[in-house]
């Protein structure tokens, strides 16, 4: 009887190893990586993002449930430069999950890969309360970086699931393909712009202002973290109004109206997130840049693109 | 016959060198054409990604030494020294000042007040665990308030915490004062347990899922524990109402220890936001030791245990609008205390068993980053006057309530504005008090998990 059932068992068990293959089970923070994994991915992966869509990271709270799905998670990818620092090192220190701790398989810190900017010399809380000492984390708005996150992602996904190597290999080569035509369009689309001026409210852009030359003629925030003073959006105004300025950049959960001596007549405010998925149009990580550049070209009044968006909407 | 130094061909190829090097200087700029200008040659990254930013198109920085200047540039040269600051212990600074103005009878309560300042060590000791030490200097006085270190790397998604600290009695324990959302602590933890409930010993902790919803679970035991704001000598701090303490015995049994269990449940509530619900109890068969003088000659030369039991279910809904920079908190806690006293004095004393019952909750909005507002309440019985009186019943009861506004200038400078009335166990007439709180956090700062 035993000599029955025993190969059985043993068959049984190898059949269920080779057909229920699971899904990699991959959390992400920021909506943009999370899309990108997706994209990479495919139904070879499950992925949770821990960073609502819309949401400033540096108010996420960090939940027990956050700390479930990082205990059974095979990878972990996230900006790191501390950009996650008000959630992520807490749930770290608590989850007890080897494969995505530093060092383990799994633990993928995508701002190791990029050149960041903005780093301090110095370490000093007078320079500002959001200070970030390893350097400007907002590196995703700059869709070069985008195709270094991209790359990233490839390289988690082979090492945490070699058995799909190629078809991560692959969907990101396809991925890619279509990031470099995007970035060459947006490069020449981006063009007339450079050298215009923006106002910032906070150095979220600093990335994208560096990749298509425009410049930032002042910041909302007298210093990173801190609010306005009177005196100070004074001083904006009266630089915007010397410099020409035409367009102040804000993201959506700072208060439109501490900036409303500011837009008005010749200056429009334009409200972006700092991530993709916003709406169905900025969905996904490219089409996410790509609004942001229609975007700009449109308040500085340059004539639309004719049949860009359909014509890479049908490449994508 | 003329001469010329260069032939027809070489004067003419002169000429031409110099026009072309001339060229740019009489040049027009021509207008970018943005449609036609040449696309940008994109890097390939086929191959696995390098570190340091050596993926993009221009030279890598060493960024990691720029941000850490390190003990004379020395960081990150792969050795260790006896002066090399990499290991040493993270360091922070909390200074909670507060300025009080009050009817109350006690001057003590009025005037201007350095209420602490703490001084805060936290390190990893190796891939096992880490420990951390809060001292405070209070009422002129410096204490330990906490020195432990918790074991993370147990089976089973558990670990270990050993030493003296806060414990994980409820929601609110682990929280020192200066870290409250108003200005003063809740009646009833003061009136039931003289402050937070503070132990020297171990406690397990930890979490799992049950069906969909993460639960954690501890479970304390220890000695010489006693409400923080009870000082050294078992008095209590002005402004609390209730001394709590326990022995020290050279020969300590297992009825004279003191266990805690909490038990607690976090779903979530909307995008960036959580129902947490728990209970808490706190139990000691013959923990609080009294000294008497047994046979009434002027020295105290017994010991007897009273036992004590407090438990506690509280409620706390937590939401953040990450995409407005609001936030809301509220939470609601019930008390309930049970203890034995002694009356009498000599061999002739009489043990009376008292049950007392409390409430408390607050509840604040912030409206941006940087300011907020709430109200908090409280109420409690005395938890030695009233005898086995029903909930809500006893006539010795004390109540607090406050209205407070929160400014955070930065993440590390807050002030706030309290007004707020409180009526003391057996006093006829609330007492109202103005408060103004001034805190202050230098040095290190995380972000722990609020669970």
């Amino acid at each position: 009887m035993k000599a029955f059932f025993l190969p059985l068992l043993f068959s049984f068990g190898l059949y269920s190893t080779a057909m229920g293959q699971e899904p990699v089970r991959v959390v992400t923070t920021i909506p943009d990586i999370a899309d990108l994994t997706r994209t990479i991915g495919g139904d070879m992966v499950t992925v949770v993002e821990l960073v609502p869509v819309g949401a400033n990271a540096h108010k996420v709270l960090p939940k027990a449930s956050m700390l479930m799905q990082l205990s059974t998670a095979d990878a972990l990818i996230f900006m790191g430069l501390d950009y996650e620092h008000a959630f992520l090192p807490a749930l770290l220190e608590k989850c007890r999950n080897r494969k995505i701790q530093q060092g383990g398989p799994g633990y993928m810190n995508l701002g190791a890969f990029v050149q960041p900017l903005e780093v301090p010399s110095s370490l000093n809380r007078s320079q500002g309360a959001d200070l970030h000492p390893r350097g400007n984390p907002h590196y995703n708005l700059d869709p070069w970086n985008g195709r270094i996150m991209a790359a990233g992602i490839r390289d988690v996904l082979m090492r945490v699931d070699p058995p799909h190597a190629t078809q991560y290999k692959e969907r990101w080569q396809r991925w890619d393909a279509l990031a470099k035509k995007k970035i060459q369009r947006w490069q020449t689309w981006m063009q007339p712009l450079r050298g215009k001026k923006v106002v910032t409210y906070h150095r979220s852009w600093s990335y994208f202002v560096q990749r298509y030359g425009l410049v930032v003629a002042a910041e909302i925030e007298p210093k990173p973290g801190m609010a306005p003073s009177a005196k100070h959006l004074l001083e904006v105004r009266k630089t915007m109004t010397k410099e020409n300025v035409q367009v102040v950049l804000m993201e959506p959960w700072y208060n439109e109206n501490t900036i409303r001596s500011l837009v008005g007549g010749d200056v429009q405010l334009l409200q972006l997130p700092t991530t993709c998925g916003m709406n169905p149009k900025t969905e996904h990580y490219l089409d996410y840049i790509e609004h942001f550049i229609l975007s700009l070209r449109t308040v500085y009044g340059l004539p639309p693109i004719a049949d860009s968006a359909s014509k890479l909407k049908e490449e994508s | 016959m003329k001469t010329t130094l260069l032939s027809r061909e070489a004067r003419l190829a002169v000429l031409s060198m110099f026009v072309l090097m001339a060229a740019p200087l009489f040049a027009q700029e021509t207008p970018s054409n943005p449609e036609s200008s040449e696309p940008p040659a994109l890097p390939d990254f086929d191959a696995p990604l390098q570190l340091g930013g050596a993926n993009q198109e221009t030279e890598p920085v060493n960024t990691t030494s720029q941000a850490f200047p390190g003990f004379m540039g020395e960081r990150n040269q792969g050795w260790t020294s006896r002066f090399a600051p990499d290991f040493n212990p993270a360091i922070a600074l909390v200074m909670d000042t507060v300025m009080g103005a009050s009817q109350s009878a006690e001057p003590a309560t009025d005037g201007f007040d350095l209420r602490s300042v703490e001084l805060n060590f936290a390190s990893q000791i190796d891939p096992f665990g880490w420990a951390y030490l809060v001292t405070a200097f209070e009422k002129d006085q410096f204490s330990l308030e906490e020195a432990a270190f918790f074991m993370n790397h147990l089976p089973a998604q558990m670990s270990v915490r050993v030493g003296r600290f806060l414990s994980d009695f409820d929601k609110w324990n682990t929280l020192h004062e200066h870290d409250l959302n108003y200005v003063h602590q809740d009646g009833v933890r003061g009136a039931f347990l003289g402050g937070n409930l503070r132990m020297s010993g171990m406690e397990l902790h930890q979490y799992l899922t049950i069906g969909e919803v993460p639960v954690r679970w501890s479970l304390g035991l220890g000695t010489d524990f006693r409400g923080q704001n009870v000082e050294g000598d078992g008095l209590p701090v002005a402004g609390h109402t209730q001394d709590f303490v326990s022995g020290n015995l050279a020969n300590r049994s297992f009825s004279q220890y003191g266990c805690t269990l909490h038990c607690t449940a976090q779903q979530d509530f909307g995008a960036n936001g959580f129902f947490q619900y728990g209970f808490a109890v706190f139990h000691t068969p013959e923990g609080l030791i009294d000294q008497i003088d047994s046979n009434l000659d002027g020295v105290v030369d017994a010991q007897l245990g009273r036992s004590q039991t407090t438990a506690v279910l509280d409620f706390t809904l937590r939401s953040v609008d990450a995409g407005q920079d609001t936030a809301q908190i509220t939470t609601l806690q019930f008390w309930h205390n049970q203890r034995q006293t002694f009356f009498g004095n000599g061999p002739i004393y009489q043990i009376r068993n008292h049950q007392a019952n409390g409430i408390w909750g607050f509840t604040m909005h912030n409206f941006s980053q940087y300011w907020a507002a709430g109200v908090m309440a409280a109420w409690w019985q005395s938890p030695t006057n009233t005898v086995g009186s029903d909930i809500f019943s006893a006539g010795d009861s004390g109540a607090q309530r406050a209205v407070f506004l929160t400014w955070n200038p930065s993440p590390f400078n807050r002030l706030r504005w309290q007004v707020g009335q409180e009526v003391a166990i057996g006093a006829a007439v609330p007492v109202w008090s103005v408060s103004v709180q001034w805190d202050i956090v230098l040095g290190a700062h995380s972000h722990p998990m609020d669970w």
